[in-house]
């Protein structure tokens, strides 16, 4: 699908994972493609005209093969004090208790599988199905350290944003460092595990 | 150095922004005309990457504690040198202690000051570009800073003028349909194009925000987050198109029918509350300049 000129938005036509594609796309690194970006279906794909024609591209992704990788993906711990305001909300959506959504959420591994809205702003996918419920009304700031659900995905905020996910837990972890060398505490693809502390 | 007696509504410092972090959420941010930074900085006989001050309305009131040469670009507002008329879109030259004060623009929204050399700040994730939403880069200018000067002017000041022609009129956006057509009505493309679009108040440096018959729309549940570029149009559950650009979401959720030409994307940011837009489909176009001067960021190159 064209994204302007100079870009593609490109889904697997076989449904895998966008961050299975991105990987892939960065290893096989096609001529001419010099960025990619991964969204929760589709992986963004930017490229130079002088190199390569958007046509030739459309159809030699159209023929790209997704292939699975070994590489071993960092595991990340993060801190959780279950406390939020929604929890209440969210244990009656689910029909548990909000000792059991606690337990639930610190029960998974999750994978970061995109990253957009604000920097280091990582969600995650791999949310127990239980505890997936709908968005909530939006709050002009959520704060930084927000551990918050909404539908599918688990997120960790890095700074207060506007939101309209639910807030469960809180953490202490720094998110983001935008001078640290890796400046992502949760990086596209990581593994994520969350661990309950007490406040 | 230059000193900042004023700062106006807002300035801040813009190159021509961070690319290849996507991955970590942030925005390409720079210049919201990107082709009036890079002017101004060719103006003066800089590299187009050399960072400028970008002065939302006009306002700023800055003294050249040193003989420099500088260039305006981007909104024509009325602006004096130690109360001598500076003209738009030419290289001037300061004496030491001489004060440039800028009056409100009655057209566009912002002037890029272009100094030989470049402003200096601190790098942060390659640029010294100000992203206000992603809180990256430097605070906007307060009065009583001071800004150093960076070595990257590559040639002679230009000097002369560069002409410019302005819209006049319904200004006309030209754009490439997709990429998400689909999850819009079939006709959601010749609806765009039919009718014109007032710029309304919302506007920031992430993009502006238009007004007219609402568009149909479809019902999705959960639309998944795609990742979005500069000149994005999408089309808003409440039917109304938003034209991203400088400070885009890298994802956003609602569906993107087009993507502006660069230099339109330029003038969408420029272009004041009320004024009417039409969006119209592209002619088919070659490479431009706008993306040149960007891939070199790009995290494939080889």
């Amino acid at each position: 699908m064209d994204c302007g000129p100079h870009a593609l938005l490109v889904e697997d036509p076989e449904g895998a994972d966008a961050l299975d594609l991105y990987r892939s796309l960065l290893r096989a690194r096609p001529v001419g493609v010099y960025d990619l970006v991964a969204g929760a279906h589709a992986v963004l794909v930017r490229f130079d005209p002088a190199r390569v024609e958007g046509k030739a591209l459309t159809e030699l992704l159209a023929q790209f093969r997704v292939e699975a990788d070994n590489e071993p993906r960092p595991l990340v711990e993060v801190p959780v004090v279950y406390d939020g305001p929604d929890l209440a909300a969210v244990a009656a959506a689910a029909g548990l208790t909000e000792r059991e959504v606690a337990e639930r959420h610190a029960a998974g591994t999750y994978t970061v599988s995109f990253v957009g809205r604000a920097p280091g702003l990582a969600t995650m996918t791999g949310l127990d199905q239980a505890l997936h419920v709908d968005r909530r009304a939006e709050r002009a700031a959520i704060p930084a350290g927000s551990i918050t659900i909404n539908r599918g995905y688990t997120s960790a905020y890095p700074a207060a944003l506007a939101s309209r996910a639910h807030v469960i837990g809180r953490t202490d972890l720094v998110l983001w460092e935008p001078a640290a060398t890796d400046p992502m505490a949760l990086p596209l693809g990581a593994s994520v595990r969350f661990v309950e502390v007490s406040p | 150095m230059i000193e900042i007696i004023e700062p106006g509504q807002q300035t801040t410092i813009q190159d021509l922004g961070r690319h290849g972090w996507s991955q970590y959420g942030v925005s390409p941010s720079g210049a919201a005309d990107s082709g009036s930074s890079r002017l101004a900085n060719r103006l003066v006989g800089n590299a187009e990457s050399a960072a400028t001050l970008e002065i939302l309305m006009g306002g700023l009131v800055a003294r050249f504690e040193d003989a420099v040469t500088f260039a305006l670009a981007g909104a024509r507002c009325p602006a004096t040198l130690d109360g001598r008329p500076v003209d738009l879109n030419s290289a001037t030259t300061a004496q030491a202690g001489q004060v440039l004060r800028l009056g409100t623009p009655s057209y566009r929204l912002r002037t890029y000051l272009g100094v030989r050399g470049g402003i200096d700040a601190p790098v942060t994730l390659g640029s010294r570009s100000t992203d206000l939403r992603g809180a990256l880069g430097p605070e906007p200018l307060v009065a009583g800073q001071r800004l150093g000067l960076t070595d990257l002017a590559v040639t002679e000041p230009a000097g002369n003028v560069a002409p410019r022609t302005l819209p006049t009129g319904v200004i006309k956006l030209r754009f490439h349909p997709g990429p998400r057509i689909e999850r819009l009505p079939a006709d959601t493309v010749s609806r765009l194009c039919a009718t014109s679009y007032t710029v309304s108040h919302v506007q920031n440096r992430a993009g502006t925000w238009l007004e007219g018959p609402a568009l149909p729309t479809m019902e999705h549940d959960d639309l998944p987050p795609d990742p979005i570029v500069r000149g994005a149009i999408q089309i808003h559950d409440n039917g109304q198109p938003i034209v991203f650009f400088a400070e885009h979401p890298v994802t956003a959720s609602y569906p993107v029918v087009g993507v502006l030409l660069a230099e339109d994307a330029d003038e969408i940011a420029q272009t004041v509350p009320g004024r009417e837009v039409r969006f119209v489909i592209a002619a088919e176009q070659g490479l431009d300049a706008h993306d040149e001067a960007h891939r070199s960021w790009g995290m494939l190159t080889t």
